[in-house]
């Protein structure tokens, strides 16, 4: 369970059981999974990020990164990323849409909105877990936010 | 009643009122012709009067017997007169006048004759008293009869004048009142017209919100009111066709939209069990490989390259439902510069085996860039997939231009085909070549038949087994009427 003063770095949202289970094996191989939160729909997502429903001793500093699935029960990934987008708090949270869909239409939509990057998940398990592992050492280890970001 | 039988009708009344005219005009002038004559006949008379008179004194101052016959002439002269004027003895006002004069001739002529027999010639110095009493009757009598026929005279032309002021006027109403009630006849019917035409034009041109013409306002029994029937009738059709036009584009856009739901269902759900089974038995591969044997490993690699091949099958489908879906975009392509950057990123690919690639000239076409270099991509990776046994492989482009079409063809040497089996290559799924021969999904030709006949072009193919394959596409010069050039190709 995570308090307010724990720590999380990568927030998955995820409502796919065996997709989630690949993605954070793939994440503990490179030592990334420590400081994960996995929620499996949308509302989940933005109760843990606004301190709502379940999660009002969700931690005060937000993830370096939310993988976001766009198809979702509740409230969709694109409606997360708007909601994220539309909070002056949560405005320049980095959000990574990992998807299934290869439509253009998300695509476009996503960027629309602001999304820092899309991508689309591999069938092949090697890709898959490339994919992920790359996607979190980049989003946690290398890339850089802004200090005031990490905290609400 | 309609608008034409009352304009006829309206056109009949001038008519009648011409011959009208014409009788009245032709009645009229007989009557001034007689009063016109009358007035000359009495002038006539008068003369012959003041002649007999002249002659009568003569008569008493010579006695000369050559002259008396003068005098009988003259009265003769008005006999005629009174009998031509007989024809006026009915005439109130001329028939009392006229027997009066005929009394007042008839004592004339006898005091002439009684004149004449108390005259003798030779005896001209005897003026008998008798004799200056019978002249001075006939003078009277004569001067009674110069004063009636001046009176008819003047009443003549009086009545000339008079007749012909009378006729004039009369026609000149006629031809006001005619005219006045033409004008009031017709009045209706213009303003009838008026509001008609307006009416029409305006329904013609005017369109309600939803594209369609207005029902028309104009009631009535007339050829307008019949129009303004037809034409609410043909709205109505109108209005009809559009509404079942408008529902079955509502079943199409139903249609495509399960169709697009579908794509998307397919997209996201049928690969995420994919990619579980995949993952999940590349988690057995890594994490207990140890406990496998050699059989066991070689049954888990089967199941990744299954799993592998559904989700090449799920993107052919996908791409397959995305060319059916593309929106074209018109602009003028250079085929040179495409193919060879298509050939380039297909060369990344393939071994370094031999292959002769030559490529002709290839002329511009019209047509979407993504759709055509699908098409390109879709040929030149065939001909590179089956001419892999091949020593050198030979694959050329080349174009031809022919009938409004630019027909560009890939030929290769590769492993060909059963003609008796060329009409399947473009149907969806189907394949010429078993999977352990050439690997494939059955759907590359018919997208790029999907391509080519949104291009409103053709495409076929021609080979024989182990032969080598020719495909070639044709794509009309003028898009504008690429509709005309795919009829007149079939």
């Amino acid at each position: 369970m995570v308090t307010r003063n724990s720590m999380v770095d990568i927030l998955l949202v995820e409502d796919n059981p065996d997709d989630a289970e690949l993605a954070m094996r793939a994440l503990r191989k490179h030592n990334l999974a420590n400081r994960l939160e996995w929620v499996k729909d949308g509302a989940a997502a933005l109760d843990f990020l606004f301190h709502r429903g379940d999660y009002t001793n969700s931690p005060n500093t937000l993830p370096r990164v939310v993988l976001l699935d766009l198809r979702l029960p509740k409230v969709d990934g694109i409606e997360v990323l708007r909601e994220i987008r539309a909070h002056p708090e949560t405005h320049e949270l980095p959000v990574v849409i990992l998807t299934s869909s290869r439509e253009e239409r998300d695509l476009v939509a996503t960027y629309e909105l602001g999304v820092n990057s899309f991508v689309a998940k591999p069938v092949a398990f090697d890709d898959f877990a490339r994919t992920v592992a790359e996607l979190g050492m980049y989003w946690v280890l290398v890339n850089r936010v802004s200090p005031e970001i990490r905290s609400i | 009643m309609g608008i034409k039988s009352k304009l006829k009708l309206i056109g009949l009344l001038p008519l009648l009122v011409a011959i009208v005219f014409g009788v009245t005009i032709y009645r009229g002038q007989d009557r001034l012709n007689a009063l016109s004559h009358l007035a000359l006949k009495t002038d006539e008379m008068r003369e012959a009067v003041r002649d007999v008179r002249d002659v009568t004194r003569r008569i008493l101052a010579t006695r000369d017997n050559e002259i008396r016959y003068d005098g009988y002439d003259a009265l003769e002269i008005v006999n005629l007169g009174m009998m031509d004027l007989a024809v006026w003895h009915d005439e109130p006002g001329v028939g009392e006048t006229l027997r009066t004069l005929e009394r007042g001739l008839l004592m004339a002529r006898i005091h002439y004759e009684m004149l004449d027999g108390l005259t003798v010639p030779a005896l001209k110095w005897i003026a008998v008293p008798q004799i200056v009493e019978v002249e001075q009757a006939l003078m009277r009598e004569l001067a009674a009869l110069d004063t009636r026929l001046r009176a008819l005279h003047q009443t003549a032309r009086a009545a000339l004048v008079e007749h012909s002021d009378r006729l004039w006027r009369r026609e000149f109403w006629l031809v006001a009142i005619t005219a006045v009630l033409v004008l009031w006849l017709i009045h209706p019917m213009l303003d009838r017209i008026g509001t008609a035409v307006h009416t029409l034009s305006q329904g013609t041109r005017g369109l309600s919100p939803d594209g369609l013409p207005r029902e028309l306002d104009l009631s009535g029994e007339d050829e307008f009111g019949q129009l303004a029937r037809d034409f609410n009738a043909m709205a109505q059709r109108l209005a009809e066709a559009e509404a079942a036009r408008e529902e079955r584009t509502r079943d199409l856009e139903t249609a495509v939209q399960d169709l697009e739901n579908f794509s998307y269902s397919v997209s996201h759900d049928l690969r995420a069990p994919l990619r579980a089974i995949d993952g999940f038995i590349g988690i057995l591969r890594e994490d207990y490989a140890a406990s496998l044997d050699a059989e066991g490993l070689r049954l888990f690699g089967v199941v990744t390259a299954n799993a592998q091949k559904m989700e090449q099958l799920i993107d052919d489908i996908l791409a397959l439902s995305r060319a059916g879906r593309l929106a074209m975009e018109w602009v003028t392509i250079d085929m040179n510069q495409m193919v060879d950057e298509v050939w380039s990123d297909l060369l990344e690919t393939a071994t370094g085996r031999p292959i002769d690639f030559q490529r002709e000239d290839l002329p511009v076409c019209q047509g979407d860039p993504r759709a055509i270099r699908q098409i390109w991509q879709n040929l030149l990776a065939n001909a590179l997939k089956f001419t892999r046994d091949r020593d050198p492989a030979l694959i050329q482009v080349e174009a031809r231009t022919d009938a409004g079409a630019i027909r560009y063809s890939v030929r290769d040497n590769g492993a060909g085909f059963d003609p008796a089996y060329a009409a399947k290559l473009f149907v969806l799924f189907q394949r010429l070549h078993g999977m352990n021969e050439f690997e494939g999904t059955g759907v590359g030709l018919a997208i790029v038949k999907r391509f080519i006949q949104k291009h409103h072009g053709q495409v076929e193919a021609s080979g024989a087994v182990d032969g080598g394959a020719v495909f070639t596409f044709s794509l009309p010069m003028d898009p504008n009427s690429c509709a005309a050039v795919a009829n007149a190709e079939d």
